[in-house]
């Protein structure tokens, strides 16, 4: 992320389109070369999709696998066309339990998947059936929780449910190991790509040099974990580098009980050098639940995107220096992920239908038993 | 303190606790039942309840009726258990090993989907509506079978925060038959004989005691007198039995087999009560009303319940108390298979589980299923009904011919269109 001020005039995102899903997903991020989303889902699969320009001049333009539209009704008015299509692909497969994290080498047409079975897998991810370059299917025992790559394209970082914090070289050999005490919720690289961050389910952060094996400095973000009763709650999801890496922020929810889970998000700066805390924001009420993704934007902005109780959703757009978002988008259910496409005038979330909870059966027409489904939503960031 | 919370509820003096319990005795115990000799060899029967209650609702997904990758499955794994075929989920690997001296029942298909109405209704047994509160299967049992040789009192709740005498617990059956509830595992203040007496000073005051009784019970009915006295001897025995309720002093291997944890600590205390002839340990644990991020939730409190409940039922095999206790661990109600937008699961009576052990059970049986989603159970299911007439007949007790007797009504035991589960018991 560059030190550049974002423009003190910032022009609201607009949402191009929803795409709809049949499933929950965890994760999605766009590929370096723009041209797909790749989606972790709730049901050991992959989900893709080709992201396809549609030609200006063009007022229809017919997808593949995109259901035939129903003539519009007189007077009706019709919705703006998206410029922008996602076009599904085959889902890649082979996965277990929930495929939680993906992620994209910078250079090659390689894509990393992780699965809560502690599965790694590096699949080339272009064409209708590619094949793992390589997979591991133990590479934790158990759920990973987080997945991530270094900027170089060297090293892929792991943690799990297991307490262990791998480093991996990007052709699957494993670099390095550090067992920790506690589930290991986050992980990742600094931007030189020789030390990771990761951070604990008691909201304990500390860095590592994978390479010397040395422990490196501790950040208290213990404000991110709350014993309720029986339950250890643990509100820490992220660990976002910024600034060059003289900044850490530590992301997710400050408990206020476990169960119903309620507490608002959180985000939490960091010296890097030092370990000294900065800045501590706290976004909504107790309803608003966690800070699960960010996103950092060249104009020096952070897409922030959070979850809480069934409905409760945001996107903000925060400055660092700032001591609130600039602008808040409301308008998605639940929302879990957030990704910018590399050409930064686009981002795609991944939120979930509405009303997606309630107690017992739901009264369906012909008595089936629906799932909940998670749209991808795309927006636009104009030219301020 | 919780102004919605009555003062009485948050301490129990040994005052207060003789007082609630000699009204137990004088009213008690062999009345309210059509048969005074059945219930009389009911009584003589040293069968023990342990029952687990984690209030809120733990999912059956994430425990004993997982469903790996399906749709609703979940991200855990599962593993094997010691019943060839079956498989509980990853979370409760010490519950697997114990898998041969459980019985599970998988196809538990309640009505009540709210805690209001539904905690009440599951631990009623949801009989057919008579007009009158049904009591607590603890309650229930205190009545029917009363304390055991031990003296003990007959219906003990270990549980989370404050304590005292819930007697909102018995129903039509009146307030005696409630639970002694020991808050935070501890016993009621002023229960133990006070630092600055002596054990002589002790025996002296009773020995007092004894003679106001005598001269008391010259001038009174038989049932009164002895009843009194069955009180104060029960408290004694408490009071004789303070390591009941201190786990420091258990071995170290013993407090990290259950857990240090809140649970596992109050099951020790449970342990130790069914060893010291408690007739029912009711052991609760809250918060497992897991709306909001299920899964991270499970991962926290499951192992936390498998440690402690598999210690308990490894301990109670090889001390032989299972062989005549009846153990069960359940909740209100299960959680939806569908994973709400806080990843959570709400409540869900329709298809769940509940895990038993112990005497007149099937060891190692898995009783009923769900579908391949865990949406519905296949076949018929069971409601609360048919459970309880499970555990009474597990028990020793004919819940078709023994009725209560509530001031001349009869009443039946559990819901007298159900039938205990037959592929249950042994």
């Amino acid at each position: 992320m560059s030190d550049a001020k974002p423009a003190d005039k910032f022009v609201p995102p607009k949402e191009f389109k929803m795409f709809p899903n049949d499933r929950q997903l965890c994760v999605a991020r766009f590929s370096p070369c723009g041209n797909f989303l790749a989606a972790g889902a709730m049901e050991g699969t992959v989900r893709r999709w080709r992201v396809v320009e549609k030609p200006k001049a063009a007022v229809e333009v017919e997808l593949p696998d995109e259901p035939k539209k129903k003539p519009a009704a007189k007077n009706a008015k019709a919705p703006p066309e998206s410029p922008v299509e996602l076009v599904p692909q085959p889902h890649l497969t082979g996965f277990n339990g929930w495929v939680q994290n993906v992620a994209f080498h910078p250079k090659d047409k390689v894509l990393y998947a992780a699965d809560t079975w502690g599965r790694l897998t590096a699949i080339a991810y272009e064409g209708d059936a590619p094949k793992p370059r390589w997979e591991n299917a133990a590479a934790h025992d158990g759920w990973i929780r987080k997945l991530a790559i270094s900027a170089d394209g060297q090293h892929l970082a792991t943690c799990g449910r297991d307490q262990f914090v791998r480093v991996w070289t990007t052709a699957g050999k494993l670099v390095a190991e550090h067992r920790h005490t506690d589930d290991v919720f986050a992980v990742a690289f600094a931007p030189e790509g020789k030390v990771v961050a990761f951070g604990d389910e008691k909201g304990r952060v500390k860095t590592w040099d994978f390479g010397t094996k040395q422990a490196g400095r501790e950040f208290d973000a213990s404000a991110l974990y709350k014993l309720s009763r029986l339950q250890d709650v643990c509100g820490l999801r992220t660990l976002t580098f910024i600034e060059g890496g003289k900044s850490l922020l530590v992301g997710g929810c400050e408990p206020a009980g476990g169960g119903f889970l309620e507490g608002a998000p959180m985000l939490v700066k960091f010296d890097t050098a030092t370990g000294k805390k900065q800045t501590e924001w706290k976004f909504g009420a107790a309803k608003d639940g966690f800070v699960l993704d960010v996103a950092a934007h060249p104009a020096g902005y952070l897409i922030l995107v959070t979850s809480g109780q069934p409905g409760s959703g945001k996107i903000m757009f925060l400055r660092p220096g700032d001591k609130e978002p600039f602008f808040t988008h409301t308008s998605v259910a639940n929302v879990h992920s957030v990704t910018l496409h590399p050409d930064n005038r686009r981002f795609a979330v991944v939120a979930m239908n509405k009303a997606s909870n309630g107690n017992g059966r739901p009264k369906t027409a012909d008595g089936s038993y629906p799932g909940n489904t998670s749209p991808v939503h795309l927006f636009e960031i104009p030219v301020s | 303190m919780n102004p919605l919370c009555k003062p009485w509820e948050h301490a129990t003096s040994r005052r207060q606790f003789l007082g609630a319990s000699a009204g137990a005795l004088a009213f008690g115990a062999l009345g309210g039942l059509v048969s005074p000799q059945a219930a009389e060899a009911m009584r003589k029967k040293e069968k023990q309840v342990l029952f687990v209650w984690l209030d809120g609702g733990m999912s059956q997904l994430e425990s004993w009726d997982p469903k790996p990758n399906t749709e609703f499955g979940g991200p855990f794994r599962t593993i094997k258990t010691t019943v060839p075929g079956t498989h509980f989920s990853e979370l409760m690997p010490q519950c697997a090993k114990q898998a041969h001296r459980l019985c599970v029942v998988r196809n538990i298909a309640t009505k009540d989907n709210a805690h209001s109405s539904g905690v009440a209704r599951i631990q009623r047994g949801d009989p057919k509506n008579r007009g009158v509160p049904y009591p607590f299967f603890g309650s229930a049992i205190a009545k029917l079978m009363g304390p055991t040789s031990s003296k003990l009192p007959p219906y003990v709740w270990v549980k989370p925060g404050s304590g005292g005498f819930k007697t909102e617990d018995a129903g039509f059956l009146g307030p005696k038959y409630g639970s002694l509830a020991f808050g935070d595992g501890k016993p009621p203040e002023d229960l133990l004989r006070h630092a600055s007496l002596t054990a002589d000073e002790d025996e002296e005051r009773n020995e007092l005691r004894e003679v106001f009784n005598r001269r008391y019970a010259a001038q009174r009915r038989p049932a009164y007198t002895e009843a009194s006295s069955f009180v104060f001897d029960t408290a004694r025995e408490l009071m004789k039995r303070e390591h009941i309720f201190d786990t420091s002093k258990l071995p170290a291997k013993d407090l990290d087999r259950y857990g240090r944890t809140e649970l596992g600590q109050h099951m020790l205390v449970a342990r130790n009560m069914l060893e010291a002839g408690v007739r029912f340990v009711k052991v609760g644990s809250y918060g497992w009303d897991t709306h909001g991020d299920n899964f991270n939730a499970s991962a926290s409190l499951v192992p936390k319940f498998d440690r402690a409940f598999a210690s308990i039922i490894e301990d109670l095999a090889a001390s032989g108390l299972l062989e005549h206790t009846l153990v069960v661990a359940m909740s209100e109600f299960g959680r939806t298979p569908r994973i709400n937008g806080h990843v959570g699961r709400d409540h869900w009576p329709e298809a769940w589980s509940i895990a038993m052990a112990g005497c007149g059970l099937k060891a190692g049986a898995v009783v009923g299923a769900t579908n391949d989603k865990g949406t519905d159970v296949k076949d018929k299911g069971h409601d609360i009904g048919a459970v309880f007439h499970t555990w009474f007949k597990a028990l020793g007790i004919d819940s078709k011919e023994t009725e209560y007797d509530n001031n001349g009504q009869p009443l039946p035991l559990a819901h007298d269109e159900m039938e205990a589960i037959k592929e249950a018991l042994v």
